[in-house]
């Protein structure tokens, strides 16, 4: 039995579908054509009908509705409890937040065990690589090498590695059957061990150097190969000692190799990141330029958008390359072409991948904030600066009032006193006081707009060289200055 | 003690433990049902998930760029599985989660296989039950029982050990247990859990609770009568006419179906209209897939008007939603419109009438008389006669003229294999069998004033006139009536309070009926926690299998079938 999950991956289909008959259309464009022309007379399925007056039927029958032995009220007062039932359904939620159950930590007890295995592994592959490096460099140091007999080669050989005698080896060390004239004796050149013939292979000198990883060393030996037959110039080695010198292998260059696919999968990522972190300063950008507000000048605003867009689209054709990866199409000498495509997990591989994107693009681009155009922002500036200007009169006006006001009070209260206390020295230091402390209000105000002014420049620098971190902080320190300063002019 | 949130915690923590980049799941067969019930694909993918595959798969592409995140029951075959895969591996990385403990020898097995060192992460996440709703679990065992007799077969007791044990560690709750005491499976299953939990006592020491949870075992024995209902609410009804099985409802035998509804999924986590009407009417339904599909038509009608381009805008940004909803109302208006198809076809209506009376009324002559007047009704399905005459055997079980009905059913020509389903329901769960008042029978003062009120309140609706046996054991529960006889205490420590946090396992399967009956103590009583657990999710269908494997009469049955070669076999269920 297959499963709905596995299921369901087979099925997904992802892009601009029609949401109606499913045809992928490729762009939005497209899209919205096909949805206009194909769709645009959907009237009342016939269908839905049909349905409705089976449900009246079955609505009536288990809702009780003329039903012979029941009353109307009951009808009534039935609808009523369902009416609670549903209003309730919808407070009721299931017992939430709660801590993540109980998990149990395996990993180290599990390296602990691996570790013995592995060293092991670890010890034999790292003697054997040694050694094969040591004969190598033997072979390809000298032209004595060349001039070497057999026997003299078996000798050097022989130093490096400690040989198992042939009197001590009764069976083949790898399939364990006695040697006979048929079955003869033969050394690993990598471990010293006595093998039969069928478990043994000829190691090429060129991909012992690849195993060695000793790249300029490979040209003298395929030189040496060329000229030599190759078995001569080849290691006789166990399989076992070829295994460990694969794995090992294999293990490095999985390491250093990247496949096209995970190439462009970190593109794909850094591209999401960068835009992830500019999006939400383009956000703010315009929602300020929304409100006619001139913090932000039209133009880098059009820029960062167009930053974006050309981040999102950068990223919907890498991931469409993601998605052609792996397909080849060959074109035949009669015309036809055929196309290979990658495994099937693959596919379903990069189709995950592309949805992501699609759905990562229908998240941010299809919503990005537009943004005024010119006319509308001059217009929307006008509207703003109108408004600030009718603020600040009314502003000044209510201060001006208040002012009179207190005035007014003010020599209300002074006449009073003057009246009871003429001449009194209690009256000429408060005149005093007021006048010194107008005096020395001013000069600190000054600052903060001196301040203001500096922070100002500090910011349009920053703006002009795209660092927004420092705009966001510049920001924060303007709208605290000038919340200082209106407090100050208050008082 | 929401177990979808538990379950999806786990899930998410072993996506995102392994850091981004591209990752594969890979499940087995099991596994793949308990992720799928609490992530959708889609849901997924936002994980950087990409890939599902199953480990008894031997023959999956190599691909070294991915992560796999495993997860696993640790059954025998899953380990020498991982321990081949690790041999010779052929992705990335390797995080290995198991859904329950795992052997130090099986752990060492897999290290000593790892000489690829390509394991990054070897844990035990306790997600080893199929979260339904958060209040609903169930283990997909299909039967509990051996044959011939009420003892457990040895397998489905593991597994209910094991999915109980990780649903208490999943929810972090050492709980006090209480079970059904005439039933030996509960006991044992009750003896059995305690054990596990002393022999772990580090990883059950969870914070104290001050009223502790309470665990309770019962048995479906005791309750043979709700599973043969046939259902009026959406969940349940579906349940009973389609089958829902992990969510998936199988509709390639609905007539004129499209290719791509033949299997739709219900899930109430990622389908607000099925969230919002699981547990209403089918007259309630009816009236709110007709408003679904109004409000997609108007949709559609808005959409159409691409003249401006804030209109188009409009479009596009609600695209992901409208492509939703139109898949929503396609799949709820054709799952409803086969149900009322079925609903008239096989007269259900009449049916249920008739076993909602015999279930809570009691006038013998007139049930039989109608009994037999339906089965003369040719529209009616073999399997809807055999609920009735069942419920007629097990309500009027001494006093019945069950030959009679028989020889009514054989002139009909129903098979033999149904007809001794008769005797093998009474074996199964007859009076002797069960423990509780379950019509409401006897005599005591407190029944009889029970029915007297029942008969007071009028009948409101005559299709949802039962009420299951389990609400009744609940709220006696929650009242602090339960009496300690019928249900004793493993152990010697008891609840003196009112209970808070409740898990209630009920041996042989609970239905969509009772998990109803449970959302509603829990959305009616302040400070209450019950999550209903079981064996599996019953319908009539899969629970007359059920029965017939814990009687033994399928044995019979391959002899009757060889030699008469009848129509209706059991396959017709």
């Amino acid at each position: 039995m297959k499963s709905r999950i596995m299921d369901e991956s087979i099925e997904v289909q992802e892009g601009f579908l029609c949401p109606l008959c499913m045809k992928d259309l490729g762009t939005q464009k497209l899209l919205q054509a096909h949805f206009s022309d194909e769709h645009s007379n959907i009237e009342d399925p016939t269908k839905g009908q049909n349905i409705k007056g089976i449900f009246d039927k079955a609505k009536r029958k288990i809702l009780g509705k003329g039903e012979e032995g029941l009353e109307q009220g009951g009808y009534g007062r039935n609808e009523e409890l369902q009416m609670q039932t549903a209003g309730k359904e919808l407070d009721f939620s299931y017992w939430e937040p709660q801590e993540i159950g109980f998990t149990q930590d395996h990993t180290n007890e599990f390296r602990r065990s691996r570790t013995q295995t592995i060293d092991d592994v670890m010890i034999e592959t790292n003697t054997i690589l040694i050694r094969l490096e040591k004969i190598l460099n033997a072979l390809t140091d000298a032209d004595e090498s060349r001039s070497l007999s057999n026997s003299k080669k078996k000798a050097k050989e022989q130093s490096m590695v400690p040989w198992i005698s042939d009197d001590d080896a009764k069976l083949c060390f790898g399939c364990k059957k006695s040697f006979t004239i048929a079955r003869r004796k033969h050394h690993c050149r990598l471990c010293g061990q006595v093998i039969c013939g069928k478990c043994s292979e000829f190691l090429p000198l060129s991909s012992a150097a690849t195993f060695c990883e000793m790249d300029g060393a490979q040209d003298v030996i395929l030189s040496l190969d060329d000229d030599e037959a190759n078995q001569k110039n080849a290691l006789r080695v166990c399989y076992q000692c070829h295994d460990l010198l694969l794995k090992n292998y294999e293990i490095k260059r999985q390491k250093k190799k990247k496949t096209p696919l995970v190439q462009l999968y970190e593109k794909l990522t850094m591209l999401m990141a960068d835009a992830d972190l500019l999006l939400p300063d383009f956000n703010k950008m315009a929602e300020s330029l929304s409100f006619g507000d001139t913090r932000y000048t039209y133009q880098e605003v059009i820029a960062t958008r167009l930053k974006l867009l050309k981040m999102y689209e950068t990223l919907e054709i890498v991931s469409k390359k993601v998605v052609a990866l792996g397909q080849t199409t060959t074109t035949a000498e009669d015309g036809t072409t055929k196309t290979v495509m990658p495994g099937k997990s693959s596919q379903k591989l990069q189709r995950g991948i592309h949805a992501y994107v699609t759905n990562y693009l229908q998240n941010n681009m299809f919503t990005l904030k537009s943004i005024p155009s010119e006319e509308e922002y001059a217009s929307l500036q006008k509207e703003r600066a109108m408004l600030l200007k009718r603020r600040a009169e009314r502003e000044k006006a209510q201060q001006e009032k208040a002012m009179k006001e207190r005035a007014l009070v003010h020599q209300e209260v002074l006449r009073k006193e003057r009246h009871s206390l003429q001449n009194s020295p209690v009256i000429r230091r408060r005149e005093m006081n007021v006048e010194q402390r107008r005096r020395s209000f001013d000069p600190q105000s000054d600052a903060i707009l001196q301040q203001i002014d500096n922070v100002k420049d500090f910011l349009d620098k920053a703006r002009e060289n795209g660092q927004f971190d420092e705009v966001r902080s510049l920001e924060r320190n303007l709208n605290e200055l000038q919340l200082e300063y209106n407090k100050r002019i208050k008082r | 003690m929401n177990t979808i949130t538990a379950v999806k915690q786990y899930v998410t923590k072993m996506v995102e433990d392994s850091g981004s980049g591209m990752k594969v799941l890979l499940l087995d067969k099991e596994t793949t049902g308990i992720v799928s019930m609490v992530y959708s694909q889609s849901e997924i993918l936002q994980k950087e998930v990409y890939l599902f595959e199953r480990i008894d798969v031997p023959s999956r592409e190599t691909m070294k760029h991915l992560k796999a995140i495993t997860f696993l029951r640790p059954t025998k075959e899953n380990i020498e599985h991982l321990i081949k895969e690790l041999k010779s591996p052929k992705y990335g990385n390797y995080y290995i989660y198991f859904s329950n403990t795992v052997k130090q020898s099986d752990i060492k097995g897999m290290a000593e296989a790892d000489d690829h060192e390509t394991v990054k992460e070897l844990q035990e996440y306790y997600a080893d039950y199929f979260a339904v709703s958060p209040h609903v679990v169930s283990l997909n065992l299909p039967s509990c029982a051996r044959a011939g007799g009420s003892a457990w077969d040895i397998k489905a007791f593991d597994r209910t050990t094991d999915g109980l044990c990780a649903m208490l560690l999943s929810l972090r709750k050492s709980p006090l247990i209480r079970y059904h005491g005439f039933s030996d499976m509960a006991r044992r299953l009750a003896g059995n859990i305690r054990l596990a939990i002393d022999k772990n006592a580090t990883m059950f020491d969870f914070r104290r609770q001050d009223i502790p949870p309470l665990l309770l075992i019962l048995d479906r024995r005791d309750d043979p009568v709700t599973p043969l209902l046939n259902q009026w609410t959406y969940q349940a009804m579906v349940h009973e006419l389609l089958g829902i099985n992990n969510n998936r409802i199988d509709l390639s035998k609905v007539p004129g179906i499209s290719k791509d509804l033949q299997e739709v999924v219900l899930s109430s986590e990622h389908d607000d209209f099925y969230q919002k009407n699981k547990y209403l009417n089918f007259g309630e339904i009816a009236q709110n897939s007709k408003e679904l599909m109004e409000e997609f038509q108007k949709t559609v009608k808005s959409s159409q008007k691409l003249d401006s381009i804030a209109d188009m805008k409009a479009f596009v940004e609600n695209y992901p939603q409208f492509r939703k909803m139109s898949g929503t109302v396609t799949k709820h208006v054709t799952v409803i419109s086969e149900l009322s198809r079925l609903v008239n076809e096989y007269c259900l209506l009449d049916v249920s009438e008739l076993e909602q009376d015999l279930a809570a009324q009691s006038d013998h002559t007139s049930a039989l008389q109608r009994v037999r007047r339906l089965i003369e009704n040719p529209k009616v399905r073999d399997i809807d006669l055999m609920r009735t005459v069942l419920l007629y055997a097990l309500r009027y079980e001494k006093q019945s003229d069950v030959s009679g009905l028989l020889s009514l059913l054989a002139r009909r020509g129903i098979s033999d294999y149904y007809r001794r389903m008769v005797s093998a329901i009474v074996q199964y769960g007859g009076k002797n069998v069960r423990s509780s008042d379950l019509f409401g029978q006897s005599k005591t003062p407190m029944s009889l004033s029970r029915r007297l009120f029942k008969g007071l309140k009028g009948v409101e609706n005559i299709y949802t006139q039962h009420v299951p046996l389990i609400q009744e054991i609940l709220d006696n529960l929650i009242k602090g009536k339960l009496k300690e006889a019928q249900f004793p205490y493993l152990g010697p420590s008891q609840l003196r309070e009112r209970p808070q946090d409740v898990i209630v396992f009920m041996i042989g399967g609970i239905t969509y009926e009772e998990t109803l009956a449970v959302h509603n103590l829990n959305k009616s009583v302040p400070g209450i926690r019950i999550v209903l657990a079981g064996s599996t999710i019953h319908n009539c269908k899969s629970f007359l299998e059920e029965v017939v494997k814990a009687t033994g009469i399928a044995g019979e049955e391959k002899r009757t079938r060889s030699t008469s070669g009848q129509r209706h076999g059991p396959t017709t269920f």
